[in-house]
């Protein structure tokens, strides 16, 4: 054991007593154990014990899908973590060698596989569900949503149900055209676009989110919607879901934008259905 | 001269190292920087104006330094700190040994890799000095953030040389693969089959073929890039952008282009910082076991599964870009799957450790502590496989605590394993156990401390890369989580002064190693016995004196 000679050393006092015997550890492998065992406890409580922010759509597939992974990803780690502990704790003096068994790497092989496959059959019939619109016989909302450095532009189609022309070359930030909506198009007339970084919903109707970029990469984050995703400059996306809870919740921009990403923010305030249009008009004029 | 500039591939896997520590020192720091701002954001720091005045606006840091913090901090830490010491320090020092060649294939190859490397160094080490400052548009530099000079600051000049020192570092790990995928391949000592390598050996094979397949694409992108920040092009801008109201010229180009390059290089890239580390905790189990590692053919059964796949799950990076949902389920299918192979490799590890003496050295401790990573960091990337799942945890702290773990912490476990492993391989010396375990058990918990609260604060929605989370009133309460963090933050980094006082200390009062101290079968050990004498490193001779 050339190695403990270092590690006798006079003067060990402070760790020495994990070193005693170098053969297989001492103490410090229950000094290790214990501190796994700690971390397993502690993590497993604080993660267990933490939660989404409250749910506010239709999007509970996503919280189900979170608590199935944890259960299933709690079970390994904790499997694992024990595995790990034990080995450290028990350290026969004598190797007790399995043979190499193919049938057991195998077994192990299949097993994991089939618990992802199950997993990923799960996350297939959430992204389409998630990813359908509802069958109801109501027609959904239409909104755009254009975000730029560093605020949100909202408009509605108006009773038109069509969302009028916009050019870029029209964008006027003086005249507040952020999205350069071309005012001679017809259709352009009943748009409604609401003041900068605020979006009106009513509750309990689809929403369908027409989203693009005027500049940068941004990302469209409701939490409690357990809603992201980019906006993408030259490419429109589109999404729906339905508010289920009225309140005020804000929209975070998840994608880095600038040295003004950590203040692009912006608020959703789902109203009642009846009292939507008039809150809409409230604020526009 | 004939140090510096020496052709003798030990001499360049020492210059890679220390070149790696010193970049470690830089990236550790930002990241103080940036933990310290996340968690405490209108905080008077004139102390640290002092040294940085550019980054500091009368004591509150300024939001563009803060994106450049966490843009350098990830750039320098993933390709000149991790993929440096594993691959550059590790793979050129150890690779001729194990396969009992004399150097390298390539010998002069190999030196031009690694001054190449020094230059990239140096060249991204500039880019803090530029008056715009470093670049600023995170380590995976999206367009049009990175292509538009008034997108932000850090997109002038900083950004520039954050492409060309990204250029020089591929071309230098390209020479370097080449050189490995040679030397392994085709300069081993006659008799010794594939089979009889080490795996840390099988996995430099590997991250060689990943390197060589994977970094043109980011080298052209990089390219790419260049031309559409200074020659007109436009491969990365569409038409219609308008910055600050005005419309930019060009256009017809696709910035997710740019993210399908870039992660085609990026996730491979996280197994080339992976798979060393998996090498080199299978092979501490065989030695600390005192029996081969168990399924040691599955072992690399499962490096290359995990290779092959590791070109297939990039788009996972963009589930939320807006791609096709098609293309999402297939990238979810690549994502999860392969954690199969790194199941094996689990239950691989558990069974050579079973009923078997273990001798609990220095070595062995953060071969322990890298399993305990590959399972956790591991567990939280299938979370983020899955496409509904990864809607809500995309771009949040989760991701941070997922990949720090997995990838950043396993890595940097590796990086210490071998460093104390092969220290008296390098200096003839020991490094000291008893500071050396400390060192362990606090990187341990303190790591841990660090960064599992960051899946809690994903989970409870906190974004990503923001100066000033509580802009945000829903985030308002993970204050207190944020400065625990900070502070787990700031005692991992002051546990790393013991590995350093360790390190330093025993390249001269480290106590003689003598012929293989850690009674391994490998041959890099065994190569000085046969030689008569203990031949330690070539440096060790310098360090005498």
């Amino acid at each position: 054991m050339v190695e403990a000679q270092h590690t006798r050393a006079p003067g060990n006092r402070l760790w020495g007593f994990m070193l005693e015997s170098p053969g297989n550890g001492g103490r410090l492998a229950a000094v290790f154990a214990f501190l796994t065992l700690v971390f397993v406890v502690w993590s497993g409580y604080a993660i267990a014990t933490s939660v989404l922010p409250p749910l506010a759509a239709n999007r509970g597939r996503i919280d189900a899908a979170i608590s199935l992974n944890l259960i299933i990803s709690g079970v390994v780690f904790l499997g694992a973590h024990l595995a790990l502990v034990l080995i450290l704790v028990r350290r026969p003096r004598e190797a007790r060698i399995p043979r190499e068994n193919m049938r057991i790497e195998v077994l192990w092989t299949v097993l994991t596989a089939a618990v992802l496959i199950g997993l990923l059959i799960n996350s297939e019939i959430d992204a389409r569900a998630l990813g359908s619109r509802e069958t109801g016989p109501e027609e959904p909302l239409v909104v755009e949503v254009v975000a730029q450095q560093f605020a949100w532009n909202f408009r509605f189609p108006g009773e038109d149900g069509i969302l009028g022309r916009t050019d870029p070359k029209l964008v006027d930030q003086a005249e507040l055209n952020f999205i350069g909506l071309d005012k001679r198009d017809p259709a352009a007339e009943d748009d409604i676009v609401m003041p900068q970084s605020l979006l009106i919903l009513p509750e309990g109707r689809e929403v369908v989110i027409r989203l693009r970029s005027m500049d940068v990469i941004h990302s469209f984050f409701v939490a409690s919607f357990r809603v992201k995703r980019d906006a993408m400059p030259g490419l429109a996306t589109e999404f729906s879901f339905t508010p289920t809870a009225t309140g005020m919740f804000e929209i975070a921009c998840a994608e880095h934008c600038g040295l003004g990403h950590y203040r692009m923010r912006g608020a959703v305030e789902v109203v009642p259905r009846g009292e939507w249009l008039a809150k809409i008009k409230e604020v526009t004029e | 001269m004939s140090r510096i500039f020496s052709l003798d591939h030990r001499v360049i896997g020492l210059q890679y190292l220390f070149t790696a520590m010193a970049m470690a020192i830089v990236g550790g720091l930002l990241a103080l920087l940036i933990r310290i701002q996340i968690a405490w954001p209108d905080h008077d720091y004139s102390w640290i104006a002092v040294v940085l005045p550019a980054g500091f606006d009368s004591g509150i840091m300024k939001p563009e330094f803060y994106a450049a913090l966490f843009t350098m901090h990830g750039t320098i830490m993933i390709f000149f700190v991790l993929s440096a010491a594993l691959i550059g320090g590790f793979g050129n020092y150890l690779i001729p040994l194990q396969v009992g060649a004399r150097d390298m294939a390539f010998p002069r190859l190999n030196a031009l890799s690694y001054w190449i490397y020094a230059l990239s160094s140096v060249v991204i080490l500039a880019s803090f000095y530029v008056p715009s400052g470093p670049a600023a548009s995170g380590w995976t530099a999206y367009p049009p953030l990175s292509a538009l000079k008034a997108a932000i600051p850090g997109s002038n000049l900083g950004q520039d040389l954050w492409l060309v020192a990204m250029a020089l570092f591929i071309v230098s790990f390209t020479l370097g693969g080449l050189n490995f995928l040679a030397t392994i391949l085709a300069m081993r000592r006659p008799g010794l089959s594939m089979l009889d390598l080490p795996l840390f050996s099988w996995s430099m094979l590997f991250v060689a073929i990943l390197g060589l397949l994977a970094f043109p694409s980011l080298t052209a992108a990089a390219i790419m890039l260049l031309f559409d920040r200074h020659a007109g092009t436009s491969f990365f801008l569409p038409a219609g952008v308008v910055l600050s109201g005005d419309l930019i010229p060009g256009g017809g180009g696709s910035p997710i282009l740019w993210q399908h390059l870039f992660w085609f290089l990026g996730h491979p890239e996280v197994y080339i910082l992976m798979l060393p580390s998996l090498g080199i905790t299978s092979d501490m189990f065989t030695v600390f076991t005192g029996r081969r590692v168990f399924g040691y053919k599955s072992m690399v059964v499962a490096m290359a599964l995990i290779s092959g796949m590791s070109f297939l799950v990039w788009g996972h990076h963009m589930f939320v870009s807006g791609m096709s949902p098609f293309l999402g389920s297939a990238f979810a299918v690549t994502t999860t799957l392969i954690a199969v192979p790194s199941g094996i490799k689990v239950f691989n590890w558990i069974a050579s450790l079973w009923n078997r003496p273990l001798r609990l050295t220095t070595p062995m401790l953060w071969a322990l502590g890298i399993f305990s990573l590959f399972v956790t960091g591991g567990l939280s990337g299938i979370w983020l496989g899955q496409t509904q799942v990864d809607i809500q945890l995309h771009d949040t702290a989760f991701v941070v605590a997922h990949f720090h773990i997995i990838m950043a912490g396993a890595a940097l476990f590796g990086v210490f394993a071998g460093v104390h492993y092969w220290f008296p391989l390098f200096f003839g010396r020991m490094m000291s156990e008893r500071l050396g375990i400390a060192h362990f058990l606090a990187t341990f918990v303190f790591y841990y401390a660090t960064f599992f609260p960051m899946h809690m604060a994903g989970l409870e929605g906190q974004i990503r890369r923001v100066y000033d989370p509580y802009q945000y009133e829903y985030l308002k309460p993970l204050a207190a989580m944020n400065g625990f963090i900070t502070w787990a933050a700031i005692a991992l980094a002051v546990s790393q002064l013991l590995f350093f006082w360790n390190f330093f200390t025993s390249l001269r009062g480290g106590s003689p190693a003598g012929v293989n101290p850690w009674s391994a079968a490998s041959l890099e050990w065994t190569e000085s016995e046969s030689e008569g004498s203990p031949e330690p490193g070539p440096l060790s001779a310098a360090v005498e004196r």
